[in-house]
């Protein structure tokens, strides 16, 4: 069974050399032994079942695609802050009959409700109010935050859920959002299993899909014109197949087209300000320049101001230095009967705002965001035309937005004309020239007289993001229409459906379709395969709470194909809320599915048809768990069968007959076979056999371990596993020993052999002081939580690696290759050699600065503060994992850093720190090590800064100018010590004990000896599992 | 919901106590031991914060904290705190204190966190929640009583994720649901009812034979082995006989009397839909009985719930004092700024009362109040603010409590003061969630 109960186990002690699995640090107490207990009688419980009971087994799917639902509910579904909730049309639910071989009870889940609470959960619940429908049980949900950097992150076409790269983020309050990735896909439900285990299937492909463009790509030829795009789809012909770009035309708006007129621009002016007396320059003489408290113009009110109901326009040349809130020309203030003219915020929008009252407003009209652009003269417009519709805003001559703006009287005779600043606002950053003022509605031609001196170097005006939807053929593209070219598709020969729509402020004019040049880059991004990962966890007010189902799973095939994740409930967060909670979004549970993230790459989307659950997941009834057990009813056989699996040996007949003493006696109290079997079962898994490693021994001398030990004990130092049936059989046929090579061999290509590394790794090298550093994200953006777990894997995967080469050990100094992902390649400025997703593989680095253990960031970064690197900590670190010195323990009362120094930066600190008498003697052992990596941050990455002082007078006296002379000076005098260090680690964490002072010395003498090898890794291991400190007890 | 086992005995003790290692246990190693003085921990939470008003208001006297107070922390009560003024010399007043994750995670969760001082804003598992005060602090008081710890809140149950009905989380961080009718507190505390003591006993006995079994098996394996397996062993079976003995003397409880004590006065019918001081009265009440007589010596009570949720949202409604308490908590104007400090006021006196009836129960040594410290306080300062969070340590004067100051040192991690109580308690923890030390002030004067 792979329900994980130790989480409930209290932690054991760390020794000194950082390992866990000491026998001396592992201490026993009541309570823990309680916990035994407790642990036992759960993992019997949940593999004994009674027979005669059917299971009862709760399966439903979810369906996804647009329109798929043929029924929706009429409702509208809430799901709480920073939910969308699918459209009720786009997802079916329903509950299933699984095909068993046994007899079964389906789950029902409960669809009638009665909720009083909803805390903007259904934000209509307040009061008692029922439900009842199966889509008030189970949701179709995205969350996470907005805003993703190109296309729609997510989109629904006919055949399913189109899912972009779930970017993470770092869930932490008032950092950024809380609600997960951006962005992804749950379904939220309110019951699933408590335990057992369960099968999630996900019906899903890779979507044919196109790379959104960024940067400048080639077209050879025209290509194809697709126009006439304003009413509904066109088809044309593909004459061949292959790498097109797409390209997306704006119309160019009427009334650039319309000739000036500048003969009436003196009627009903009412006032025209050149600013030809002000200081700033400008390209019509002087202008209005915004930069101090005072410059704003006022112009007293006078009755020619004055607009009362009618119409006007007020014009302006402006220079806005950065888009902020500001006014350009006003009269009144925010709030005040008048009218503003003004830029409401800081994203480029335009607006005209009329009150016709205190607080009363009688019309606006603004122009959409990023139409105004800060650094550059552009001339603006508004056009006060009353009545439906008729107000206009130009920028350069563009009508950028019309509305209303009422007939009410706008005057206000306390009022002055206000040009920089809306009276008690902030001052319009930039420059302001050549404003009118007009009594009455200039028309387009009287509007482009006035742009035409500036007509030279203006500009239509920005059109800001406006999301485009594309569909050619059966394919379904988003993007962001702040580019062209859009994107690059694959083609097929033959005729093209193309069909377009955009929410800009232009209409689209025509599409071109030309094929590109170089399609390698194409290529790549096809073999870029989406990762499926599942999550399985809880829905929070702020969040989820959701643990990976397995891994993810490259989706490589274009068709619909089922991919399982597999595991058991109770390893998986679960609401902890009582059941008939009276709030409509209390205790829900949530299935996660992503299309993983690594480093941004374009990946095509994921492309998800149906989620299905079925738990608990029985292939058999009883299910195995069960019959393993009671494989007779000899009770006698099942208890022996067990307890010899328990205790990883033959039981001797002393064991077996008390055994078989606990069974009777449970049998005469009960007279029920299961129980009493459970009983002796629950004696056995809390026995000293089952718990410890035992070697028995018969006097004070050492002895040969027996077969058996030695099976168990190389197992659980190889695999961190009971031994299998072939170590187990060796064993009792005698033959173990004689076999020890090639059983090595196979267990180190084993699978299982990570589950020693990991262990063994990372508390080697400390790896779980990354766990707890606190990286100051300012400082280290691109190190995530998410970056932070694969990092740390790194040195894990590259142990591994080297140990099943049998490389030599100077590769722990320095390799030409690192152990990667996408991820950690990333980190390190190598993304585009690896396509392995979270694969990791060995590449070439070609970086002098990488290479080996001691530049892995994951072990570099957590041997800092998070915001500064820490050469004392590097350096102990050093000395005792790399070779072997460990410093001695600081004499109690050394203040970590002295209080009066704060101000100065870390370096100085430690420097200080370490001159000082007392200080000075331990640290001439630490900190030389420490030096030379000061070429690396705190984010463990070389930092690329010649000027920081990585010099170092080693112990010895050798100089070293940086770490790659630190590392030729190891490779070429010290690789005895660095061999000595990796045997003590391995053989003290192989026995899980302190070693002997002989055994200490043994191993430092072997090393001295093979001098002239290369040391090769696996090598070194085998010597290890050889030596009589591994095989004599 | 799903889990078709029949009711285990885990099942009926984890309904009974909160807790799944919920086995009471008579010190049965000495008369000494008994008579030794119970040492007691009580916290009580209030949600939202307390009445922090704007000074231009001109209602400072208001203002939950002292707002008159010296450099060696001499104080005058507020308005709103003026009820606890008889117990001067036994409380104090506790400034700057905060949980260092508490800014990171969402302000909801700030009920959460108060005991666990747990980094909530990681949403990865296995770190939603860790174990809390009370219940670290049964885990070592439980084998002298009868009950590990009572687990109270105005609404029963755990609520949900992030909008949590209990302050209390056991040793892997899972909320523990909480009882709320005082009826059934007073069933659960005061009559042992025969049928699920019998159970309990038939499991007990069960459970004893088994581990007698274990211990037989060891003792005979102990003789084979080498001498540095056999020193594992001893202190195996050490263990083993520790938790036998611990499993014996659960047993015996079974029969042994509940100390005999005037309950007439308490109205059992009182419920949350009633009269709030009515109802806060007898739950508090409940818990003075219990320390009295010595059920449990670890107790908390949610007195009202963050964000506006369940029925204390609607408690100064009932007091007249016109908006509900999440929305007092939020108010900016001066009449909204005084109703919540009165809404402080009217929590003061249920205090006060609380207090109180600890002082007139007598232990061997000194009254209940001085065997027990009481926490009372808040996780915000004022709502969705998780800094200088309101305060108050009373009681423990046997625990070499010196009280009568308002205490403030910048700022300072809430986990030290959790430190600093369990240490007080003689709970030798070296560490407490992210704690950084103990208080280093006379308040804690033996810590």
């Amino acid at each position: 069974m792979d329900e994980d109960f130790t989480e409930r186990l209290p932690p054991d002690a760390v020794s000194e050399d950082g390992f866990r699995n000491r026998q001396d640090t592992m201490l026993l107490s009541p309570l823990l032994l309680e916990t035994y207990f407790e642990v036992a009688e759960m993992m019997l419980d949940r593999c004994i079942v009674d027979e005669r009971e059917k299971p009862v087994i709760q399966n439903f799917q979810m369906k996804l695609g647009k329109g798929v639902n043929p029924a929706p509910l009429k409702e509208t579904l809430i799901l709480g802050a920073s939910s969308v909730l699918l459209d009720n049309s786009d997802f079916v639910v329903t509950e299933n009959m699984p095909r068993k071989p046994f007899d079964f009870e389906p789950f029902r889940m409960q669809k009638q409700f009665r909720f009083v609470e909803g805390y903007q959960g259904n934000n209509t619940v307040r009061g008692w109010r029922e439900y009842n429908s199966i889509y008030h049980a189970v949701f179709a949900c995205m969350r996470g935050s907005q805003g993703y950097p190109s296309g729609r992150a997510f989109d629904l076409v006919p055949e399913g859920l189109l899912l972009r790269p779930a970017i993470p983020s770092a869930e932490l309050f008032q950092v950024e959002s809380t609600y997960g990735p951006k962005a992804n896909f749950k379904v939220s439900l309110r019951e699933l299993p408590d335990d057992g285990r369960f099968r999630i299937t996900v019906s899903a492909a890779k979507y044919d899909d196109g790379i959104l463009l960024g940067s400048d790509t080639h077209v050879i030829g025209s290509g194809i014109v697709v126009s006439d795009l304003s009413h509904g789809s066109k088809t044309v012909r593909v004459d061949a197949a292959g790498v097109y770009q797409v390209e997306v035309h704006r119309s160019p708006p009427v009334e650039s087209l319309v000739p000036k007129d500048d003969t009436r621009l003196d009627i009903a002016l009412a006032g025209h300000w050149a600013m030809d007396d002000q200081e700033g320059d400008s390209p019509f003489g002087q202008a209005l320049s915004l930069d101090g408290p005072d410059n704003t113009l006022v112009i007293p009110a006078n009755e020619n101001l004055r607009v009362g109901q009618g119409n006007f326009t007020v014009s302006a040349w402006i220079f806005p230095e950065k888009l902020q809130q500001g006014g350009m020309v006003a009269m009144g203030r925010y709030g005040r009967r008048g009218w503003i003219f003004d830029m409401p915020n800081d994203r480029g929008v335009l607006r005209l705002e009329t009150f016709r009252d205190y607080q009363k407003p009688s019309g606006t009209v603004r122009s959409k965001a990023g139409i105004l652009r800060a650094g550059q003269w552009q001339h603006v417009a508004a056009v006060v035309e009353r009545g439906t519709r008729g107000t206009r805003l130009y920028v350069n001559g563009y009508e950028v937005a019309s509305g209303n703006i009422q007939d009410a009287d706008l005057d206000d005779p306390a009022s002055d004309l206000h040009i920089g600043r809306v009276p008690e606002a902030n001052l319009f950053d930039g420059a302001i020239d050549e404003v009118r003022l007009h009594r009455r509605a200039l028309d387009v031609s009287e509007i482009q007289a006035l742009v035409a001196p500036g007509m030279a170097w203006i500009q239509p005006p920005e059109d800001g993001r406006h999301p485009i939807a594309l569909r050619l053929g059966d394919r379904h593209f988003t993007g962001v229409m702040d580019q062209s070219p859009l994107m690059a598709v694959r083609l097929a020969k033959g005729p093209l459906e193309v069909e377009v729509q955009y929410g800009g402020t232009w209409p689209v004019d025509r599409i071109t379709l030309a094929p590109v040049n170089d399609v390698k880059s194409f290529e790549r991004f096809e073999r870029q395969a989406p990762m499926l990962g599942v999550y399985l966890g809880l829905r929070r007010d702020c969040g989820s709470t959701l643990d990976p189902v397995g891994v993810p799973q490259a989706v490589v095939d274009s068709g619909l194909r089922n991919f399982i994740f597999e595991g058991s409930m109770a390893n998986f967060p679960n609401p902890d809320a009582e059941r008939n909670n009276v709030n409509y979004i209390a205790g829900l549970r949530e299935i996660g599915v992503r299309s993983e993230y690594t480093d941004g790459r374009p990946r095509s989307r994921l492309l998800i048809e149906s989620v299905e659950f079925e738990g608990p997941f029985y292939e058999d009834w009883p299910p195995k768990t069960h019959q393993r057990i009671f494989h007779s009813q000899d009770p006698s056989e099942v208890i022996h069968q067990f307890a010899e699996r328990a205790f990883r040996r033959p039981l001797s007949n002393a064991e077996g007959t008390f055994l078989m003493g606990v069974y009777e006696d449970a049998f005469g109290r009960t007279g029920d076979f299961q129980q009493s079997v459970r009983d002796t079962l629950l004696v056995i898994l809390t026995s000293p056999q089952f718990l410890f490693i035992i070697e028995e021994s018969k006097g004070p001398e050492a002895e040969e371990l027996t077969p058996h030990e030695l099976a168990a004990k190389l197992s659980f130092f190889l695999w961190n596993a009971p031994p299998d049936a072939r170590l187990l059989a060796l064993a009792s046929e005698g033959r173990l020993t004689e076999m020890l090579d090639s059983e090595l061999e196979r267990m180190i290509r084993d699978a299982r052999f990570l589950q020693c590394m990991q262990p063994f790794v990372s508390q080697w090298l400390r790896l779980d002081k990354l766990d707890t550093v606190e990286t100051d994200r300012n400082r280290f953006p691109s190190l995530t939580r998410d970056t932070k777990s694969q990092l740390r894997e790194e040195p894990v995967y590259f142990m591994t690696h080297l140990v099943r080469q049998n490389l030599p050990l100077r590769y722990l100094v320095h390799s030409d290759f690192i152990m990667a992902n996408e991820v950690v390649a990333h980190y390190y400025g190598l993304g585009p050699q690896v396509e392995s997703g979270f694969q990791y593989r060995p590449i070439q680095h070609h970086d002098s600065h990488l290479g080996g253990l001691l530049t892995q960031a994951g072990i570099l970064a957590g041997l800092s503060n998070g915001r500064d690197a820490n050469p004392i900590k590097r350096g102990a670190w050093f000395a005792r994992a790399i070779i072997a010195e460990p410093p001695a323990d600081p004499p109690p009362n050394v203040p970590a850093l002295p209080e009066d120094n704060k101000d100065l930066p870390l370096s100085a600190q430690l420097e200080r720190h370490r001159n000082q008498e007392g200080c000075a003697k331990c640290h001439r052992g630490i900190d030389p090590w420490g030096l030379p990596f000061e070429g690396y941050g705190a984010g463990g990455r070389w930092m690329h800064q010649p000027s920081v002082d990585t010099t170092s007078t080693l112990p010895d006296q050798t100089l070293v100018r940086d770490l790659g002379a630190l590392k030729g000076y190891l490779m070429e005098n010290r690789m005895d010590q660095l061999a000595f260090g990796f045997l003590k680690h391995l053989a003290t964490y192989a026995t899980g004990r302190s070693l002997r002072y002989n055994e200490v010395e043994f191993l430092r003498q072997y090393a001295l000896e093979s001098g002239h090898s290369d040391y090769p890794l696996q090598d070194l291991l085998r010597f290890v599992v050889h030596s009589d400190i591994f095989l004599r007890k | 919901m799903m889990n078709s086992h029949k009711l285990s005995r885990r099942d009926v003790l984890k309904g009974v106590a909160g807790v799944s290692l919920a086995l009471p246990f008579l010190e049965i190693m000495g008369v000494e031991k008994a008579r030794q003085v119970p040492r007691r921990f009580c916290a009580l939470y209030t949600a939202n914060g307390m009445a922090l008003p704007r000074h231009e208001h001109e209602i400072d006297d208001w203002s939950w904290f002292p707002r008159k107070h010296d450099a060696h922390g001499n104080f005058e009560f507020g308005q709103s705190t003026a009820p606890l003024r008889p117990f001067r010399e036994h409380l104090s007043f506790m400034g700057g204190l905060y949980h260092p994750s508490g800014p990171k995670a969402d302000p909801h969760t700030c009920s959460d966190m108060w005991l666990t001082g747990a980094p909530l804003h990681n949403p990865r598992p296995g770190a939603y929640n860790s174990v809390g005060l009370d219940q670290l602090i049964a885990r070592h008081t439980k084998r002298h009583c009868r009950q590990p710890s009572l687990v109270l809140s105005v609404d029963a149950g755990t609520g949900f994720s992030s909008r949590t009905g209990t302050i209390s989380y056991n040793l892997e961080g899972h909320p523990i649901p909480a009882e709320n009718n005082p009826r059934r507190v007073f069933d659960r505390l005061f009559r042992g009812d025969r049928a699920s003591m019998e159970q309990q006993r038939g499991d007990l006995k069960r459970r004893i034979k088994l581990v007698d079994a274990v211990l037989e098996n060891t003792r005979a394996l102990n003789q084979t082995l080498g001498r540095q397996d056999r020193q594992k062993m001893d202190q195996y079976l050490t263990s083993l006989n520790e938790l036998e003995s611990r499993l014996i003397a659960s047993e015996k409880w079974v029969d042994i009397p509940v100390k005999q004590q005037d309950r007439s006065h308490l109205d059992l019918n009182a419920n949350n839909e009633g009269e709030p001081a009515d109802y806060y009265r007898n739950m508090l009440d409940l818990i003075a009985l219990a320390f009295d007589a010595d059920i449990t010596r670890s107790v908390t009570f949610m007195m009202n719930r963050e964000d506006g949720m369940g029925i204390s949202d609607t408690f100064p409604l009932k007091l007249g004092l016109n908006q509900t308490h999440h929305s007092l908590s939020h108010a900016g104007d001066k009449s909204g700024q005084l109703n919540f400090g009165k809404y402080d006021l009217f929590l003061s006196h249920q205090l006060a009362f609380f207090l109180k009836r600890l002082q007139e129960f007598q232990d061997t040594e000194g009254s209940v109040l001085d065997n027990s410290i009481i926490l009372y306080g808040s996780g915000a300062s004022t709502t969705h603010n998780p800094r200088n969070l309101p305060t108050l340590l009373a009681g423990g004067r046997n625990m070499g409590l010196q009280h009568g100051f308002y205490w403030k040192d910048g700022e300072t991690r809430m986990s030290n003061l959790h430190l600093s109580i369990l240490h007080a308690m003689g709970i030798s923890e070296q560490t407490f969630a992210d704690s950084t030390g103990t208080l280093k002030h006379t308040l804690f004067s033996r810590v």
